[in-house]
């Protein structure tokens, strides 16, 4: 959730404001190149394994896919005459982005989201599956699949892996959904 | 009851139709309810003519067209009528296939926007000649030959070269050349240009108009453009066919339309051009907006908006009256039983025109 | 407005107005290239191109969004381009304003039509409480023919034209003393226009305004327009007042341009001729911005 907010602020920005566009394209392209997966493993395995330090993890990567996503959205409509004219009427920056900006993306932001819980719990799953995430006494997906791990040689009890599977679709899917439910909502074209 | 005056037209003898439209109605499904966006409309289309049809946005001259192509959205449909043309009835088609044998090979369309029309990512010369390999059977090097040949007859200059660019290497006047290029290459005989220079400057614009009329020579074609712009229609037309909520209301030779109108529509739309507009005093304009489709229209269409209708307008819609062999209009004012209606200014200032011709 | 200009008030002044694009690194694109003109207070003063003729940056840089490179502009004698102070700017923003082309883009889809047509206000402060700023919404939207109630509609509800009546309320509630009209209805339905146009000029006649009226319609602009300007490739080509231009046209840009507008009369429009204009013809020599004749001007190639 933090890595969204601050995500969107420092996406917003740097859309909008021309200035720093260059600068902080080259920071991301130097922090992209960083493996996600790898800062995540290194941030686990230094720091005890619990929640709060997975949570600290994905914060830290996860805030520059956000970023760059909303500031190519903002890039796309920042010419729009609507933004022109707030600007020739004196609208100060900051409400621009508020205004006329943020709602706009609201929906996309909204999509976006959706999917990134989804894949917190994939990133979850992964870290607690080889052993870095969350100590085993925890439970949660991860373990539930890294249990199932050693079932999978056993044929006849390969079965329990797909309850672990199944739920992991269904929170996506439903996640989906709603995500998309809540864009449709935002967007006051679809009010008759 | 009233006697109707309609005097049936019978078309010169000299002259064949090339596409009938008898009685079409057209309807659409929206948000649960149906729009008849096409409300029993008749119009002949000559071999070899240059046939304009105007009238704002709603009127229905886009969906009219489309349907001749088979190109109607997927919630729309042809309620009742019939498209005759080269013997079958195209409001009978149901297959994509039947509609096949039509496309491009009887009846091609030019759009507005060349840039949607276009494939980004291919080169101009290989979709031209996929027209023409489709439409003329040709292959491989004697496909290209033909290519070259289309791309020379529309204009493009160096057409060996432009050949191998793509369409984000073309301005708008060009790519819209390219379009045209495609709708020529499969050799068609009806060719509808829909609004095909709105989008391109005055002096483009002149060019594809002047280009089209070259083509149009050049391969016999038969060709329908719908527009707004009275003045494209000045230009390029033989007769022009005035279009208001879904029906024809008045068709004529151009210059009957222009100098002699009858309907208080084509008043009401020559009347607002700011071209025929007198400096220092207001333009006119037309009060109120097009009719609801949804629902069935009594009388006269543009009663409601015309300052000057009539009671019966409201009442009985007008049949088509005569005014001379070649032009007619849907509208009670010329019921020999009608009071005498005054015209606009500018119409007025037409009518002397008329006179002189 | 006929009358001798010479006497009028200037209300803007371009002097040398050049404004560039970088492209890519190292390249520069010039949009505008060395453009002066005056426009008097009162009159409609009309900006005629093709598109990337430079017209719509001229606009934009007068009401400052874009960068000026080089050059200056002068509005009622104060410097207002480059950098200026907040006073300045802030005056600025009340006295000139802008209408723009396309009614489905204008205006701000997620904002009821009351913040669209206040937002200026809510920016300049200038209003004493909150009955007052209704008030001047309402007013704002019976001048171009709309009701008040719409206030608290949102744009998708309303057309095409509405949609440009509630951008020009915008730009009204100001009270600015000069309009830029960036194509104000060449997005609109051709029956509409005719109802636009009049709106603008009535409301000239009643607030005493000055419009610029960017287009590429020489016809629409012989009707609207007091002087014309004719801009080519970011230069301008000629300059004089409208029925002088459209019956004595010098350069043979503006012949090319005007022999090239459709008109709508079948006869002059069958036997008409297009003209061609070949910018290489004419290149060569030094270019001069003569006065041919009385408040005519013409850029030449001596």
């Amino acid at each position: 959730m933090w890595e969204a907010i601050i995500g969107i602020i420092v996406g917003a920005l740097w859309g909008y404001v021309r200035k720093l566009d260059r600068i902080i394209t080259e920071i991301y392209n130097v922090l992209n190149n960083i493996p996600t997966t790898i800062v995540l493993v290194l941030l686990t395995y230094i720091m005890k394994p619990s929640i709060g330090t997975m949570i600290f993890a994905m914060c830290i990567t996860g805030w520059l896919g956000m970023a760059r996503f909303v500031r190519n959205q903002i890039v796309i409509i920042r010419d729009r005459e609507y933004n022109l004219a707030s600007r020739c009427l004196g609208t100060p920056t900051r409400r621009i982005i508020t205004k006329n900006l943020l709602p706009y993306l609201v929906s996309v932001i909204m999509l976006r989201l959706a999917l990134a819980i989804p894949s917190a719990i994939g990133s979850e799953v992964f870290l607690t599956y080889i052993g870095l995430g969350l100590p085993v006494h925890i439970p949660s997906l991860g373990n539930l699949i890294n249990e199932g791990r050693l079932v999978m040689m056993n044929s006849t009890l390969r079965y329990q892996l797909i309850f672990p599977a199944i739920i992991l679709s269904l929170i996506t899917i439903s996640f989906y959904v709603i995500g998309n439910v809540f864009a449709d909502a935002a967007d006051p074209r679809n009010h008759i | 009851m009233l006697q109707i005056l309609e005097i049936t037209f019978r078309g010169e003898a000299m002259e064949k139709f090339i596409l009938s439209a008898r009685d079409l109605v057209i309807k659409f499904r929206l948000r649960g309810k149906v729009l008849t966006a096409i409300r029993g409309v008749s119009l002949d289309i000559y071999e070899g003519e240059s046939l304009a049809i105007v009238g704002e946005s709603g009127s229905g001259k886009s969906v009219f067209t489309k349907s001749f192509m088979g190109l109607l959205d997927k919630n729309g449909w042809i309620d009742s009528g019939s498209i005759i043309y080269g013997g079958m009835d195209l409001a009978k088609f149901k297959e994509e296939r039947d509609w096949l044998k039509i496309r491009g090979k009887e009846i091609a369309m030019v759009f507005q926007e060349p840039m949607t029309a276009l494939n980004p990512l291919k080169t101009i010369g290989k979709q031209v000649k996929e027209a023409v390999e489709l439409h003329q059977g040709l292959r491989g090097k004697e496909a290209k030959e033909e290519v070259i040949k289309i791309l020379d007859d529309v204009g493009i200059r160096d057409p060996e070269r432009r050949y191998n660019q793509y369409p984000h290497e073309f301005s708008g006047g060009m790519r819209q050349r390219v379009v045209i290029a495609i709708a020529i290459a499969c050799r068609p005989k009806i060719l509808i240009c829909d609004e095909p220079t709105t989008a391109l400057d005055v002096t483009i614009q002149a060019q594809i108009l002047n280009l089209l009329k070259n083509l149009k020579e050049k391969y016999k074609l038969t060709t329908i453009y719908i527009t707004h712009d009275l003045g494209v229609v000045a230009n390029v037309a033989d007769r022009v066919a005035v279009m208001y909520a879904g029906d024809i209301i008045e068709i004529g030779k151009t210059e009957e339309i222009f100098y002699n109108g009858q309907h208080p529509y084509t008043w009401a739309l020559l009347s607002s051009l700011p071209q025929l507009g007198k400096k220092g005093e207001p333009l006119y304009t037309i009060q109120g907006t097009p009719p609801n489709l949804f629902q069935e229209i009594k009388g006269d269409a543009f009663a409601p908006r015309n300052p000057k209708a009539l009671e019966i307008d409201f009442i009985h819609s007008p049949p088509y009256f005569q005014v001379s062999p070649t032009h007619k209009a849907k509208t009670w004012l010329l019921d020999p039983r009608a009071p005498h209606v005054e015209p606009p200014e500018a119409i007025k200032k037409m009518r002397k025109r008329w006179k002189e011709i | 407005m006929e009358g001798d200009i010479m006497e009028r008030e200037v209300l803007l002044d371009v002097r040398n107005l050049t404004v560039q694009f970088p492209i890519g690194r190292r390249k520069k694109f010039t949009a505008v290239d060395n453009v002066s003109f005056q426009i008097y207070k009162g009159e409609t003063f009309a900006l005629v191109g093709e598109s990337g003729s430079g017209k719509t940056t001229i606009g934009r840089a007068i009401i400052r969004i874009n960068e000026v490179t080089s050059g200056e502009i002068y509005f009622e004698g104060k410097k207002i381009s480059g950098d200026i102070d907040k006073e300045l700017d802030r005056e600025i923003t009340k006295n000139i304003q802008m209408i723009f082309q396309d009614p489905m883009a204008s205006l701000n889809e997620r904002a009821k039509v009351d913040y669209i047509v206040s937002e200026g206000l809510y920016n300049l402060k200038n209003y004493s409480s909150e009955e007052e700023r209704k008030e001047r919404v309402a007013n704002a939207l019976l001048d171009v023919g709309l009701l008040p109630e719409f206030a608290s509609r949102f744009p998708h509800e309303f057309s095409g034209g509405q949609r440009q009546r509630i951008g020009i309320a915008r730009a009204l509630i100001m009270e600015p003393k000069f309009i830029i009209a960036d194509e104000p209805i060449s997005a609109l339905d051709v029956s509409i226009r005719a109802q636009v146009l009049n709106l603008l000029l009535e409301l000239q006649a009643k607030k005493g305004l000055t419009y610029l009226f960017i287009a590429h319609d020489l016809s629409i602009v012989r009707y609207i327009a007091d002087r014309v300007a004719v801009i080519h490739k970011g230069k301008i080509v000629e300059l004089a007042k409208t029925e002088e231009l459209f019956n004595n046209p010098l350069h043979p840009y503006t012949k090319a341009l005007l022999s090239a507008i459709p008109y709508p009369d079948p006869v002059k429009e069958k036997n008409k001729k297009i003209l061609v204009y070949e910018p290489k013809l004419y290149r060569g020599g030094k270019e001069e911005w003569v006065e041919v004749r009385d408040n005519h001007f013409v850029l030449i190639n001596r």
